[in-house]
């Protein structure tokens, strides 16, 4: 009797510890794998550089801290977007209210820090490594007529101080309107550079003679200058920046995510995968249910897992079978390739190419000097 | 019975003839000037007024039966070819353009281009300068003289149609005169001129005699170079110049003749050399942002948006002080000079002319100077902080045609070298 009840000590031990090997995958007494949680709805998540935090949302969002193993309700709706601050500091979440969003910061501790009420829908928040946080908002107003869209992205400075850019205005087809109720403000993504300079994002285009589709443009921030880089699905897909800014990361919303060189269209690689997650310091990416790196196959997760990745690419928190696992210990070489050695001229190059005024091999040739 | 059908079938069609040959109108319009002029014409006993104008009473009393080219063209068939090659043939075309989105549109604007209900403009082209005018503007200022391309009245007048009417030069004085091209002036004051009003047209040339010689209806023959005063291509522009001196020769030597309009033609690229220059003076202080106001904070140019428009296209309104210079120097003078080197016209090619554009030249200069002042010396940037404005004045150059492919890419290549130090 004493030898069951140890037995199942140990077991409900084993469980509440989480450090058990359910996730199935190959050499997986490679890697450290952690059950973070059960969750049974969907909804943004997102874990710290470190891998010290995880934020995930079910029917609220709920805060895990893995090295106590403590976890936290934080809030009761669930949110539309999550984002950790780049130093694991602070959680960021936006929730839908009566139309418009409400802004939440919290603490590492999970207290609250500053909250704030943000007009229209918020579709995603970034937190650049040394900038502000800034948030796509697209807000709407419906006539008979048609749905008139106004999209912005909403930029905080440390002081919580706020600046509004403007991306588009736009009116769009009732039937298209119809077609995206509820969803309208996830057409808006959007990924800004690691300079800070230039800004990916996605365009509602629905002319009252052709089909609605999205546009995925590139836009200096201070130029404003705009080009257009590839077409995109009403709601699927998503463009994401690589770290040195000359390329984009396109989902199809549908089998493909390719690497494309944007100022010349070239096709770099090409990956089978409706969604992908991207670590932009390491170039580690996950498309399906594969993680790669310089465009090899470096680690094969579940099939119908969803996989998202650490801004530094250390840390994969992926969700199977409604369960929430971190996975880590997997082998990253962290390849930064060269550097940058004067900022401000790569800067300057960037902005003289966005207006046209040097060609994008005039543009290559001189950042290639600039590089150590 | 047979006698009374015919009867009945006779009063039936009577009417319809009468309409046609006039006969039912005159029984009202008799005593009007309009068919006065019509039967003391060449046109008398020929034509009626159904002939031309239609049937349509409500539509005649409307204004709406305008007798166009085609109208005249189903009798004067090789004159309306003639005339459609010419310059006179392209009148709308120069002069027109869709009112659509013009402010304070006149819906009767339509009726420029269109034949009711046709969407199909007769022209496609559009004058910069006639979208800016109301609508009242464009009917008296513009319409009089471009409506030449769809109206055989516009010489001949409208029933008149008299031989005398079309061989006076004065008939040309309509459009032909005036600051922008006083071809009319200039003949009038020119030795040709005064022996014309001396002497009269049998040892005097006229506007017909070297324009429509053996009264060809295409008024171009002879000219070497388009309104802008860029001469054509060396072949066309030889062909044009030996029918001219086949003209002139009916009373000079060819040698003096030729000699005579060769000058002219020096004088007009002597001309336009200046006209470039002012032009070149303006572009750049448009690179350096000190036009004042500049095109990007006026109202838009209706064809261009915000760009400095210096070419055909230039309006005199909503422009800077310097343009204003600028537009009189290209449009009067320089046109003042060439007209009057070609009418043979010393007052014109020189004091009203070439004067004039040199005296406006130093006025540009000299406003060109006071900006580059006002706006604090700014020259073409030498510093590190400036490359962009460089390379945003190279960038207009090459667009402008000042800068060859090479020689800009060389540029640009230098100020990144710059930038890179």
């Amino acid at each position: 009797m004493i030898k069951y009840l140890c037995f199942l000590f140990l077991v409900l031990l084993t469980a509440c510890t989480g450090v058990i090997e359910t996730l199935p995958i190959a050499d997986a007494d490679r890697y450290k794998i952690q059950e973070i949680a059960a969750v049974k709805h969907g909804g943004p998540m997102d874990l710290s550089a470190d891998g010290h935090m995880v934020a995930w949302s079910d029917t609220g969002l709920n805060l895990f801290m893995v090295e106590t193993h403590q976890r936290r309700r934080l809030l009761d709706t669930t949110p539309d977007a999550i984002c950790w601050s780049p130093d694991g500091k602070m959680l960021v979440a936006v929730v839908p209210q009566d139309g418009d969003s409400h802004l939440y910061v919290f603490s590492q501790a999970g207290q609250s820090v500053y909250d704030e009420k943000i007009p229209g829908r918020v579709s995603r928040l970034q937190w650049l490594e040394h900038g502000s946080l800034t948030a796509g908002i697209l807000d709407h107003t419906t006539y008979k007529f048609g749905t008139h869209i106004v999209a912005h992205l909403l930029q905080w400075d440390a002081l919580w101080r706020t600046t509004q850019i403007p991306l588009y205005e736009t009116t769009i087809k009732p039937v298209t309107a119809v077609q995206l109720a509820g969803h309208l403000h996830e057409t808006l993504d959007f990924d800004i550079s690691s300079f800070g300079d230039e800004v990916l994002y996605t365009r509602l285009y629905a002319p009252p003679a052709f089909a609605a589709t999205r546009h995925l443009v590139l836009r200096h921030l201070q130029t404003a200058v705009e080009s257009k880089i590839a077409d995109l699905p009403l709601i699927d897909g998503a463009g994401r920046l690589t770290s040195d800014g000359e390329s984009a990361l396109i989902s199809n919303g549908v089998d493909a995510v390719r690497l494309e060189e944007m100022w010349n269209s070239e096709r770099l690689t090409i990956w089978a995968g409706d969604s992908f997650s991207y670590a932009p310091p390491s170039g580690l990416i996950v498309v399906g249910n594969q993680l790669y790196q310089g465009g090899r196959s470096v680690l094969r997760l579940p099939p119908s897992s969803h996989a998202q990745i650490s801004f530094g690419g250390d840390f994969l928190l992926v969700k199977w079978h409604s369960q929430l696992y971190l996975l880590s210990g997997y082998l990253v070489s962290h390849d930064n390739g060269p550097k940058i050695v004067d900022m401000e001229k790569l800067l300057k190059l960037r902005r003289l190419r966005s207006r046209g005024l040097i060609e994008p091999d005039e543009y290559h040739q001189s950042r290639e000097r600039l590089l150590q | 019975m047979r006698w009374l059908l015919c009867f009945v079938l006779l009063m039936c069609v009577s009417p319809a003839l009468a309409v046609e040959r006039g006969g039912d109108c005159l029984s009202c319009h008799q005593q009007d000037s309009a068919n006065r002029q019509l039967q003391s014409s060449s046109h008398a006993g020929k034509l009626g007024c159904g002939d031309c104008h239609g049937v349509d009473h409500d539509a005649i009393d409307q204004g709406d039966s305008y007798v166009s080219v085609d109208v005249c063209g189903r009798c004067h068939a090789l004159q309306l070819k003639e005339h459609r090659k010419s310059r006179h043939g392209m009148g709308l075309h120069a002069g027109w353009g869709c009112t659509r989105n013009t402010a304070g549109r006149d819906k009767q604007d339509c009726g420029f281009c269109h034949q009711q209900g046709d969407s199909q403009p007769i022209s496609t082209v559009q004058c910069a300068r006639f979208l800016k005018q109301s609508s009242e503007m464009r009917q008296i200022g513009c319409n009089r003289c471009h409506m030449v391309e769809n109206s055989c009245a516009s010489c001949h007048g409208n029933h008149l149609t008299a031989a005398k009417i079309v061989q006076d030069p004065l008939v040309c004085a309509k459009c032909h005169m005036g600051p922008d091209h006083p071809q009319w002036e200039a003949w009038k004051t020119s030795q040709h001129g005064t022996l014309y009003q001396s002497v009269g047209a049998s040892d005097a040339p006229t506007c017909q005699t070297c324009h429509m010689p053996q009264g060809t209806h295409n008024v171009s023959g002879g000219l070497t170079a388009p309104p802008s005063g860029k001469p054509y291509a060396k072949e066309k522009a030889e062909k044009q110049r030996a029918m001219m001196i086949d003209l002139c020769k009916n009373c000079h030597a060819a040698g003096f003749a030729a000699r005579d309009l060769k000058n002219a033609d020096v004088v007009r690229l002597q001309t336009l050399g200046l006209v470039e220059e002012a032009r070149k003076i303006i572009r750049d202080l448009d690179d350096l942002g000190l036009l004042d106001p500049q095109p990007k904070g006026r109202v838009e140019h209706p064809q261009r948006g915000s760009e400095l428009v210096l070419d055909g296209a230039m309006l005199y309104e909503d422009i800077s002080h310097i343009e204003s210079l600028f537009f009189r120097l290209n449009k009067y003078a320089a046109a003042k000079t060439f007209k009057g080197a070609y009418h043979q016209n010393p007052d014109y090619t020189h004091w009203y002319g070439n004067a004039e554009v040199k005296l406006l030249l130093n006025d540009i200069k000299g406003e060109a100077s006071r900006l580059r002042e006002r706006g604090g010396q700014v020259q073409l940037p030498q510093n590190a902080q400036q490359e962009e404005k460089v390379l945003e004045v190279l960038q207009n150059r090459f667009k402008r045609g000042e800068l060859s492919g090479d020689e800009y890419a060389e540029k640009k290549r230098q100020v990144l070298e710059q930038i890179l130090q």
